[in-house]
């Protein structure tokens, strides 16, 4: 049996909103540019705080970043 | 290289070459029966082996976790820095173990273990476990992939 897993549009957002760079995202939403490269390979799932502050960097809301797959 | 890593990998290079040192000095000073027979050198030794380990202690990796407006530390390198301990736990448990069995059975005939090495022991020990941390945090970010 699998588990709930997360998917995210990071990478794609980025270049929607004016090709963003990892390092600009990292410094709006507070973390590092290695957590922005993890996250976008699916290495790691972020805290609900820096969730919502990625998803505020980009001025979306949280469903548009970030699915939920059963 | 995130910050928390390149910390953890100077702090490691740092803690190899002081025990480098410490051994090498232990050794050119007489090694075990020195350490048994003289005082100072037993004295001095000790000395540095709490400076050593204080000193990657207070300026290793740990000390680079400090939350704060100018931290270069997020959460995720934060998580990698807690499950650094399993990584301790194991180096200490491997450690104690290979220094109990070989001495054990190196004076299972005398049924006696010299005073001078539990001594050795406790410095390996705390070698070991400042060492591990680093390792610790740089096998996180291995496991991590980043």
């Amino acid at each position: 049996m699998s588990g709930p897993a997360m998917r995210n549009n990071i990478r794609r957002l980025r270049f929607e909103n004016g090709e963003m760079t990892q390092e600009e995202l990292a410094h709006r939403a507070g973390c590092t540019r290695q957590t922005i490269i993890a996250l976008e390979q699916g290495k790691y799932l972020p805290s609900l705080e820096l969730a919502f502050r990625i998803c505020s960097a980009f001025g979306a809301h949280v469903e548009e970043v970030f699915e939920f797959e059963q | 290289m995130a910050p928390l890593q390149r910390s953890a990998l100077v702090s490691l290079a740092i803690g190899l070459v002081l025990t480098a040192v410490l051994v090498l000095l232990f050794v050119t000073w007489g090694g075990i029966e020195s350490f048994s027979q003289n005082t100072s050198t037993r004295l001095v030794l000790s000395a540095l082996f709490v400076v050593a380990v204080v000193a990657v202690g207070v300026f290793g990796t740990p000390m680079k976790a400090r939350r704060g407006p100018d931290s270069e530390v997020d959460e995720r390198d934060l998580a990698i820095l807690r499950r650094a301990p399993q990584v301790q736990l194991a180096a200490v448990m491997l450690t104690l173990a290979g220094w109990t069995i070989g001495l054990t059975e190196y004076y299972w005939e005398q049924g006696v273990i010299p005073i001078h090495w539990p001594y050795l022991m406790m410095w390996s020990a705390l070698i070991a476990i400042t060492l591990a941390q680093s390792l610790g945090v740089l096998i996180g970010y291995w496991r991590s992939g980043v």
